[in-house]
């Protein structure tokens, strides 16, 4: 999607890999800030969001030529891809969920869902009937591409604000969960799964709906991401890229929606996306290699001196019933509990 | 005939590799409870180092060398320069393994910036095809074999009959009582991370040589495999991790072969995995699993 | 007729290849306090882990108020009314006290991804009535002042009393209190057995794990024994007391 000036080019691209990160920056803190629950296969989940959008919206192979190679192919029009995108998101998060939500130590399991990562993209490559292989698919049609011209300035603008129009939507959603006697639950797995389940708390199925609810936002900035750059290949998702939203949350701060947004702003967004936008100096495997440097370099530091982020989790704070707070307000002091 | 001789020696060759790997990682593992995933990258950059000296002139042996020393250094170096400090500050196994991660990305990185992204292969393998039962195989590959037995017996060795094998079981077993019995814990874990990260190192280099051409990346793409070795067997057992080696060797080389399909290979080591997980994740020789409470 | 509180018939399991618990049976009834105690390694901690659900049994069968738990994971035991304390405190670190209580209380509505996210109105009122009955708790427990503190910074006392509140808000039919005072000085003891008592005297059904023999004798209506796995004596605080296997564990050595 190229439009007509360089400076709204760079600000609708980064405005809109800000928004499809966010998305995914949140799905992933619900996961992991809130229920602590660990999705290292999180881009998978993005992953299968936006090869199902591509697949409902790039049409049968044989209307572009014939050179790709893919189940199905379909071509519904906007907001199709993206719904079914993010009900295939809940979907896939049941069976690997099952694999990967099996009672294991944090590190083992955090491990065990790598591997499937590893696997889904060994898979697609090994397959290329299914998914087109390495070479990915390509020329999707961009949405609501017969409203205005795709390659246009509005339509830019218009793409971006579809993606905030999502972005708010996981927004309310996340917050709302958050709030909610559910949020407490899942924090309450988080802190103590053993206590958890003493008081009444079925942890095996907070965990599976965290997940289902997590996968299905991924799923959503996919489809968001493929419809804008057109196209999407393994390449996309390979591991390291959960790993670069994990480090957006250990930066921004674990458990809360700011955290999460200067999370996304700073890492997947300027770290990897700006930094491309840069005229590269001498050697872009050298830039590109450096990245990922950096982001290491980032979490090893923010772990050692700021583990809690830049904005830690805010307390939940519950006002007494009115006479207790008359009670407490006219200096009523307890003892001291020893 | 010559099918079956092929396939049980593309096995054995695949087996070696995984061997000395798992037997590392799993060491790693055992000693100081860390899941390094960043074993691949140490696996790449050890076979990186070995390139580079390869390609000025050096032999087989002393690349080896080179390429046993880089990784004995760099895991050294990672244990002693982040792990433990990490881990003095009574950080989680989660961060640990974060930590692991990070470390992959910088090192599969650096070498990506180092060597550019390229592939890299070696030189001076030996031309003559060693020729068992009728079939042909390089020498290198067979070296190869050779190599990683008399590795797993060493390895055995240590374990069973030196002072510095107790201490490392104890240490494993439980630390504390351990350093309280008078074992220099801090020492054993360094010559536990040396002693595997050398391992590691020529792993590497084996893998360099098996898959003739290797990247950046291919150390870490390795991880997969020698992770399924390592669960099949038992994490933390080192004849778990032989074992675990030896039988995705074999099953993965039988099932391409029969199949005609050789992408089936890294499949075929995917589902065992995956089905251990599902089935019994504290794997075979379930020992230290068991007691490092792994599987809840 | 006196209503069987909790009902444990022929109890085994065995641990490492040993019996931990090897066919312990005893009933409590409604209204009582019953004091559980006994040597290190008789199996305690087994036979609350099998009451509590942390465990289950090889063979035997657990009831509650005449329902079959045996076999229901912890969480279902708690929804029916058994209520747990743990023996090294366990609390929601990253939660407020308050927090730490409403946890417990259960809410149809706000626990359900649909309710959580579309019936606000309904779940908001909810809370705010647990919120009143934890602030209630808090009063009475005199831990007031810390409803809004993150239940990790307290003292190791104030964790106990968190813990054993905790228990109360679900307004169980049965709690069961694994070690309450251990670890604890003696001016909290007091004040833990203080409770305890106010508890026992509003007719709550409590079973207490305890070696602390003193507040045994004060809490309890009734006292069970247990050594080598087996229950090897029941009755009141002063006819156990001259038991063998009480002299041996707490008088001697």
């Amino acid at each position: 999607m190229s439009v007509a000036t360089g400076w709204e080019f760079v600000a609708i691209t980064m405005l809109v890999y800000l928004g499809v990160n966010l998305i995914a920056c949140l799905g992933l803190n619900l996961q992991y800030g809130t229920a602590g629950v660990l999705n290292f296969a999180f881009i998978v989940f993005q992953a299968a969001g936006a090869y199902v959008a591509a697949l409902f919206a790039v049409g049968p192979s044989s209307s572009s030529g014939g050179f790709q190679t893919y189940v199905g192919g379909w071509d519904f029009p906007f907001p199709l891809p993206w719904l079914v995108a993010t009900i295939t998101g809940a979907v896939i998060a049941v069976p690997i969920g099952l694999v990967g939500l099996r009672r294991l130590r944090s590190d083992y399991q955090a491990m065990v869902m790598l591997v499937v990562s590893l696997i889904a993209t060994t898979v697609v490559v090994s397959f290329p009937g299914f998914l087109n292989g390495s070479a990915g698919i390509a020329l999707v049609p961009p949405p609501l591409g017969t409203l205005l011209n795709p390659i246009s300035v509005q339509y830019g603008w218009l793409y971006v604000g579809l993606t905030a129009v999502c972005c708010m939507v996981v927004f309310v959603l996340v917050s709302a969960l958050a709030r909610s006697p559910l949020g407490r639950n899942w924090r309450a797995m988080r802190e103590n799964e053993a206590v958890a389940i003493a008081v009444g708390l079925d942890v095996n199925r907070l965990r599976m709906l965290v997940f289902v609810v997590g996968g299905a936002i991924a799923a959503l900035s996919g489809a968001v991401l493929v419809d804008f750059i057109s196209a999407w290949s393994p390449d996309a998702w390979l591991y390291p890229e959960t790993f670069a939203f994990f480090t957006a949350l250990i930066v921004g701060g674990l458990g809360n929606s700011m955290g999460a947004l200067i999370g996304a702003v700073l890492v997947p967004t300027l770290l990897l996306e700006g930094v491309t936008l840069l005229p590269t100096f001498a050697n872009p495997t050298v830039s590109l290699g450096l990245q990922w440097v950096v982001i290491g370099v980032v979490i090893i530091a923010f772990l050692w001196f700021r583990p809690q982020g830049i904005v830690p989790e805010r307390k939940t704070v519950i006002a007494p019933p009115d006479n207790t707070a008359a009670a407490l307000a006219t200096g009523h002091k307890a003892q001291e509990a020893g | 005939m010559n099918q079956l001789v092929l396939i049980v020696g593309s096995g054995l060759i695949t087996a070696a590799l995984l061997a000395v790997a798992g037997v590392g990682f799993t060491l790693q593992f055992s000693v100081t409870n860390v899941l390094n995933i960043a074993y691949g990258s140490v696996m790449g950059a050890a076979a990186f180092a070995a390139y580079e000296v390869n390609k000025a002139g050096a032999n087989l042996w002393v690349s080896g060398l080179v390429a046993a020393a880089t990784g004995a250094m760099l895991s050294l170096a990672m244990n002693r320069g982040v792990f433990k400090p990490f881990e003095r500050r009574r950080a989680g196994v989660f961060t640990l393994i974060i930590l692991s991660l990070a470390i992959s990305l910088i090192l599969d990185n650096v070498v990506l910036m180092v060597g550019g992204p390229f592939f890299f292969s070696y030189k001076q393998l030996g031309q003559a095809s060693v020729r068992i039962a009728g079939v042909g195989f390089p020498p290198s590959q067979v070296f190869i074999v050779g190599a990683a037995v008399v590795l797993m017996f060493a390895v055995h060795a240590m374990q069973k009959w030196t002072k510095l094998g107790k201490a490392m079981r104890a240490t494993a077993t439980n630390p504390e009582l351990a350093k309280a019995s008078g074992v220099r814990t801090g020492l054993v874990i360094d010559l536990a991370w040396l002693i595997s990260g050398a391992l590691c190192g020529l792993a590497g280099l084996f893998m360099g040589i098996i898959v003739g051409a290797f990247n950046a990346s291919t150390g870490s793409s390795f991880l997969v495999p020698i992770i399924a070795a390592v669960v099949l067997g038992g994490i933390g057992e080192s004849y778990g991790a032989m074992l675990g080696a030896l039988t995705i060797g074999l099953v993965s080389e039988a099932a391409a072969s029969i199949a005609g399909v050789s992408a089936l290979k890294q499949l075929v080591a995917f589902a065992i995995l995956i089905g251990m997980l599902l089935l019994r994740p504290q794997g075979i020789m379930s020992g230290t699993a068991a007691q490092r409470g792994l599987v809840r | 007729m006196a209503v069987t509180a909790l009902e444990v018939e022929e109890l085994r399991r065995k641990l490492g290849g040993v019996d931990a618990v090897a066919g312990v049976s005893f009933s409590v009834a409604e209204g009582v306090t019953a004091g559980l105690i006994g040597p290190n390694g008789a199996g305690k901690s087994t036979l609350v882990g099998l009451i509590g659900g942390t465990q289950l049994p090889d063979a035997g069968t657990v009831r509650l108020f005449g329902d079959d738990i045996s076999r229901l994971p912890a969480w279902q035991r708690s929804r029916l009314g058994l209520a747990r304390t743990f023996q090294i405190s366990g609390e929601f670190a990253r939660l407020t006290v308050l927090e730490n209580l409403m946890v417990a209380c259960r809410d149809k509505t706000g626990e359900t991804l649909w309710g959580a996210l579309f019936r606000r109105s309904r779940w908001s009122a909810i809370e705010r009535a647990h919120a009143d009955r934890a602030w209630e708790l808090l009063e009475r427990f005199r831990l007031e002042h810390k409803a809004n503190e993150y239940a990790g910074l307290l003292s190791g006392g104030e964790k106990r009393l968190v813990e054993i509140m905790r228990g109360l808000i679900s307004r169980p039919r049965l709690l069961l209190l694994d070690e309450p005072l251990a670890g604890v000085n003696p001016t909290l003891r007091e004040e833990i057995t203080e409770y305890l008592w106010s508890l026992r005297r509003d007719g709550l059904t409590m079973i207490i794990v305890e070696h602390e023999l003193e507040a045994v004798e004060r809490l309890c209506d009734t006292v069970l024994v247990m050594a080598n796995g087996r229950l090897v004596g029941q009755g009141k605080y002063s006819e156990v007391i001259e038991m063998g296997e009480v002299v041996d564990a707490y008088i001697k050595g």
